[in-house]
């Protein structure tokens, strides 16, 4: 980015023009960016996983709508947008309000300090890591307040279900990626992916990889672990009484935290941007040419996005596949098993890098 | 068939008739020794039935035994009141809120006997030969 | 202690049709459950009344329609019963396949409806596919999918043409159960959720007056196909098993497709041998009065025990008919067992009773 910006300046300066609105440009234009990939990919995700979840149940999914389907999602959130939004008589009116929009806005922020390649990141910080912990939790706030302020009992029940399973999963994560921060020694982002240019943390921290993804399968809400939003019991537990494009910001937000938990998978354990075995292939195919250096940039970025769509398929293969599991059996699979096991891990890997 | 000696033994006063066991006055005494009887054991009750011949009713009860693989047959005959069973075989409360909803027939013992099929509201018992619906339409087919 | 309570009302994705149960519940537990019946009253049993015994006959499939051929035949068995009409051999085992064939349809939409209950999304759709190979067949022979209206008294409609195409479609059934049970029998999360829930003793089955699958699961060993004489030639295995929880009720479920396969092999086996004979399908008769008697008939309905009360004072429209379907006593035990149990069980346990609610209210 900088050098992009400088050449912006230097062009500038030869047409007579204020540097600032170059600067100021350049500071708007990569959120801009992804905003725009953030609609982007959300819209494909849907896509994706209906597309997926489809073929693995013997159907087509979305074929009519653009080639291939692919508009589908685009023509839903089209008719959410033009839908009622029914107000409730006896609800919360602020709280109910509210809820969806900072549900999907506190996943919106996490977009912000992925490391997309090695230059390219919005928010640089020595304490990503610790910022993904906090923040990557705060949905499940927003949709317990989205039940409770619906007064409707199903959503009661199925907003206070996800409050225990934010408690359960939380603690786990956390002593996995201890683990990965005694292994990186830092963190950051950026330097956890330097750090694993020699192994991924995949090897060493394979315990804490199963922790991680489970836990992080229970913290998106899905099959199985989709207990607040039990379709067959619930009828669609929280977001019962929202309609129209205040159930789009849930529905839109669970799709961004999964982009965004897969892209952390990928970078804690599969080493974030950086090709398998260390090769990059803009090297190969544009050999020692200077003028093309830039393309191992988006490269990087490639890599990242392909790993992180094996790691979305897998979630969605699971999806797919298997039944859900009810409150007692998701506190006892994580309290007596995962917590157990990761502190384990966390120790184990102490040892080893320090002892 | 099932040893039907037993039952003329212990009850001389009902009587068989047309396959199905008379039990009009001791009906509570006849299905609790129908049931606990170690050689009959007729530990399920399948159904009750309840008939309008319009100058009396008539309730079946079809038992079944599932250890010896024997069904017998018990029928009432009474007005509009009848002991209701609740006690002895627990699947008989659906039973009997059925018969009082659909033919009027009040059951004196029954824990909660309310309408089942109908609304609460709904005024008259339909099964009952005199709800006739007085339509013109219904001639058609004699 | 602060009960909340909830309406399972009509409406709801599962209670497969028009169920109102009202739980009180205390957190996640249930106090007190009481089901609330009658949204589906059509009155089959008054609507006998003003019909002709052949005017009835297309309407009592429609009194479970997913097991239409088992009320058809407990109807047209009754009938026969009371006028003393021999019904051919050749119609017996006709009947008798397209039970069972049935049957096997029954089963395999409550495994797919039960697995979305429990949350699984697929399987479902794979049981939906071999429905569709068994619906086909049946609109090759009856001209329906679903209310068939053809067995009738004296034996069945028209002579079956096709029964080769029979021995392939429970071949591919007979694969595809042995799929299922590879994904779902050894799954620790089916296991979880239906091993120990839902638990009936052998001695409350028998108290509710449950039948069907619901009974032999919970090891009473009552199978009403030994007592019907069309079965008689016919050799099949009684599934028991002892626990009485919803995983032995899917057991039970699951190894009864596989014995109704066996059955429809036998009926294959007969009806080929006799192929080249032309063998009469239907005893024409000619139903003007009835006698004035009543008769009891039953069938092994894939719920449980159907029975079919008729009752004639001559004339030639039934005096009194009365349906005995086991879904409305399946209904009447869930005020009983849920009581006590939190609230994704209570989708467990009613979803392993498979009750259909067009039988509970007639």
């Amino acid at each position: 980015m900088n050098y992009l910006l400088n050449l912006f300046i230097e062009f500038l300066d030869k047409h007579n023009f204020n540097e600032s609105i170059g600067i100021m440009i350049f500071s708007i234009l990569p959120f801009a960016i992804i905003a725009a990939a953030l609609v982007f990919v959300v819209l494909m995700l849907v896509y994706a996983e209906r597309k997926i979840l489809a073929y693995m149940t013997q159907r087509k999914g979305p074929n009519r709508v653009g080639p291939n389907g692919i508009l589908q999602t685009t023509a839903d959130a089209i008719k959410l947008l033009c839908k009622e939004n029914i107000e409730l008589l006896h609800s919360d009116k602020v709280i109910f309000t509210i809820a969806p929009i900072l549900a999907f806005s506190s996943i919106v922020v996490l977009w912000c300090i992925i490391p997309y390649n090695a230059e390219f990141h919005l928010i640089d910080s020595t304490i990503s890591l610790l910022f993904y912990v906090a923040v990557a939790g705060f949905p499940m706030l927003f949709h317990f307040l989205a039940g409770y302020a619906s007064n409707n009992k199903y959503s009661l029940l199925g907003s206070y279900r996800a409050l225990s399973l934010t408690a359960s999963y939380s603690v786990p994560i956390l002593f996995t990626l201890l683990a990965t921060i005694f292994l990186a020694d830092s963190m950051d982002l950026h330097k956890i992916i330097i750090a694993q240019e020699k192994v991924w943390f995949i090897i060493p921290n394979i315990i804490g990889f199963i922790v991680f993804f489970i836990a992080s399968i229970a913290e998106l809400n899905r099959c199985p672990f989709d207990l607040s939003e039990a379709e067959s019991e619930l009828v669609s537990g929280y977001h019962t009484e929202y309609s129209g494009m205040r159930f789009a910001m849930f529905f839109l937000g669970e799709y961004a935290a999964l982009f965004v938990t897969a892209v952390f998978t990928a970078i804690i354990f599969f080493g974030g941007y950086q090709p398998p075995f260390g090769v990059y292939l803009s090297n190969i195919l544009m050999g020692n040419c200077r003028c093309f250096n830039f393309l191992i940039y988006f490269e990087q970025t490639f890599w990242l996005i392909a790993k992180s769509s094996i790691i979305i398929f897998l979630i969605i293969w699971i999806r797919g596949t298997l039944p859900r599991l009810t409150q007692k059996s998701v506190m006892n699979l994580f309290w007596r098993y995962l917590t157990p096991i990761s502190i384990i891990n966390l120790i184990l890997i102490i040892l080893a890098t320090r002892g | 068939m099932p040893d039907i000696n037993i039952i003329r033994e212990h009850f001389p006063n009902n009587i068989i008739e047309a396959g199905k066991l008379d039990a009009s006055f001791n009906i509570i005494e006849v299905l609790s020794f129908l049931k606990n009887c170690p050689e009959l054991s007729f530990d399920m009750l399948l159904s009750i039935i309840a008939i309008d011949y319009i100058h009396y009713n008539e309730l079946i009860y079809c038992l079944l035994s599932t250890h010896l693989n024997e069904s017998i047959k018990v029928s009432v005959k009474m007005k509009n009141e009848a002991k209701s069973v609740t006690a002895i075989y627990k699947s008989a409360y659906f039973d009997e809120c059925e018969i009082y909803d659909l033919f009027g027939i009040k059951f004196t013992g029954n824990p909660n006997l309310k309408r089942l099929l109908l609304p609460q509201s709904w005024a008259g018992h339909p099964l009952k030969k005199d709800y006739i619906l007085n339509d013109e339409r219904l001639k058609w087919n004699e | 202690m602060n009960k909340m309570t909830l309406n399972l009302g009509p409406q709801h994705p599962a209670t497969h049709g028009v169920l109102r149960l009202i739980i009180d519940l205390d957190g996640e537990e249930v106090v007190s459950a009481e089901p609330d019946i009658g949204y589906l009253h059509r009155g089959m049993e008054k609507l006998a009344e003003t019909r002709n015994y052949y005017q009835y006959l297309p309407m009592v499939d429609r009194i479970d329609y997913l097991s239409g051929f088992f009320y058809s035949y407990a109807f047209c068995n009754a009938v026969e019963e009371l006028n003393h009409i021999k019904v051919p051999q050749k119609a017996s085992y006709i009947r008798i396949m397209l039970m069972e064939l049935n049957r096997i349809s029954s089963h395999l939409l409550w495994f797919g409806t039960y697995l979305i209950d429990l949350g699984a999304i697929s399987p479902i759709f794979y049981a939906f596919r071999e429905r569709e190979l068994i619906m086909d067949y049946f609109e090759k022979i009856t001209g329906q999918r679903m209310m068939y209206n053809y067995f009738t008294f004296g034996g069945v409609r028209h002579d079956i043409p096709f029964f080769d195409d029979v021995q392939s479609i429970i071949n591919t059934i007979g694969d595809k159960i042995g799929d299922y049970e590879r994904l779902l029998s050894e799954n620790p999360i089916f296991l979880d959720r239906t091993v120990n829930v839902g638990v009936i003793s052998e001695k409350k089955a028998t108290e509710w007056a449950l039948t069907g699958p619901n009974l032999r699961a919970s090891g009473v060993l009552s199978d009403f196909r030994v007592n019907m004489p069309i079965y008689d030639d016919i050799d099949f295995d009684i599934v028991l098993t002892n626990e009485g929880d919803c995983y032995s009720r899917y057991l039970v479920r699951i190894y009864e497709m596989r014995e109704s396969i066996k059955i429809i092999q036998q009926c294959i086996q007969w009806l080929g041998q006799c192929s080249s004979r032309d063998l009469p399908f239907l005893e024409k008769v000619t139903l003007k009065t009835f006698p004035n008697q009543e008769v009891f008939s039953s069938v092994e309905a894939p719920r449980g025990l159907s029975m079919c009360y008729l009752n004639s004072i001559g004339g030639n429209t039934p005096y009194r008919v009365k349906w005995r379907t086991s879904s409305f006593y399946s209904t009447q035990i869930l005020k009983d067992i849920l009581v006590g149990v939190t609230v994704p069980e209570i989708m467990a346990i009613y979803g392993s009773l498979d009750v259909v609610l067009p039988e509970v209210d007639r």
